[in-house]
């Protein structure tokens, strides 16, 4: 049985695991269906524990596109004002507080993961390598980003690790993004900001710290982001159809 | 909850409509519900939604699970899961046909 399904209650598993797992068998789940089930064992947990006492529980948060756009929406703002105030302190000779800046990266990295998770569901079934290394490698970059907060005292090393996290946050965006771009199914407009963003992020590191190309690649990397958001949660307002759907 | 209607089922309640609705096709498992109302809607159901929903919709007997097959266990409506439905679909096509009436009286 699934690791997944183990993680809902026994008694829940009892009744429903066999057949979740066949459906898991049918179906190999991709990021969204694992953010997904996660929720709903936390669901179940929260919720069933008196299956087969008639419980009267009434809310539960699936995992939907609404909710990876809002991921995507935040996550995006949060990067673009981390770029700009970050450059803004800089240029007026202030220096932004490490441990607030990894913070607020490793929020972001955060955030932004649950965006790439949540929209997966559509890209999965064509470019399902491309996609789970989109998340993989964030998510490896979301350890290195902890490691920094953890090895502040050591002063060098955690600006090596916050560089590493911000670096595979980019990386992980980009192999989403170019996947987005090639599925269709999202805004191909949002995902060329954000692969053009982390282009132009590249170049600005390797110019020098170029500060006005920094700027430009947060503003267009988080604008994509937002772009996708807003999309996504469009899409998931879109009217459903009553009538019979297709089979 | 009042003869005829869904019961409130919180954020669980559109997927739940949508289950409702796939299943007017007849018995269906779990991943032909999935990937039907995928077809249907455009937007991707997910396990861990379609399975909280199932377990909601047959605690308040609006579905049942039959013999599984393969492994596979079908559900289907039941007779109060079906008079629900028509209860809610026809609601929700009387709220859509004031809605579009006052659209079209705006635009005039």
């Amino acid at each position: 049985m699934s690791v997944l399904v183990r993680l809902y209650p026994a008694a829940w598993r009892e009744r429903y695991g066999d057949e979740l797992a066949v459906v898991l068998e049918d179906r190999p789940p991709g990021p969204f269906d694992v953010a997904d089930l996660l929720l709903g064992a936390l669901d179940a947990h929260l919720y069933l524990r008196g299956l087969g006492n008639r419980s009267n529980h009434r809310k539960g948060i699936p995992m939907s596109l609404r909710i990876a756009g809002l991921a995507a929406i935040l996550g995006g703002l949060s990067w673009a004002v981390i770029f700009v105030l970050a450059t803004i302190a800089d240029m007026a000779g202030n220096t932004f507080s490490p441990e607030a800046l990894i913070v607020v990266v490793l929020f972001t990295g955060l955030i932004l993961l649950v965006a790439a998770a949540g929209l997966s569901a559509f890209q999965f079934r064509e470019h399902p390598r491309s996609i789970w290394l989109s998340v993989l490698i964030p998510a490896v970059g979301i350890v290195m980003l902890i490691a920094a907060f953890l090895a502040q005292p050591l002063g060098d090393v955690a600006w090596y690790f916050l560089m590493i996290g911000l670096l595979t946050t980019i990386i992980g965006s980009v192999i989403f993004a170019v996947v987005t771009a090639k599925t269709g199914v999202l805004s191909r407009t949002a995902s060329i900001a954000i692969a053009t963003g982390a282009v132009i992020f590249v170049v600005g590191m390797l110019a020098q710290y170029s500060v006005v190309l920094l700027v430009i690649s947060g503003v267009v990397f988080g604008g994509g982001w937002i772009g996708l958001g807003i999309d996504a949660i469009r899409r998931d307002r879109s009217p459903v159809p009553v009538g019979p759907t297709a089979s | 909850m009042d003869k005829g209607q869904i019961p409130d089922l919180g954020r669980f309640a559109e997927p739940a409509l949508l289950i409702l609705v796939s299943l007017t096709e007849g018995p269906k498992h779990g991943y032909a519900i999935m990937t039907d109302v995928e077809a249907g809607t455009g937007r991707p159901m997910g396990p861990g939604t379609l399975y909280a929903a199932l377990a909601r919709l047959e605690e308040h007997g609006l579905v049942e699970p039959l013999a599984p097959v393969d492994r596979r266990r079908p559900y289907r409506l039941t007779a109060v899961g079906a008079t629900a439905l028509r209860e809610q679909l026809t609601a929700l096509s009387a709220f859509a046909t004031v809605g579009l009436q006052r659209l079209t009286e705006m635009a005039g």
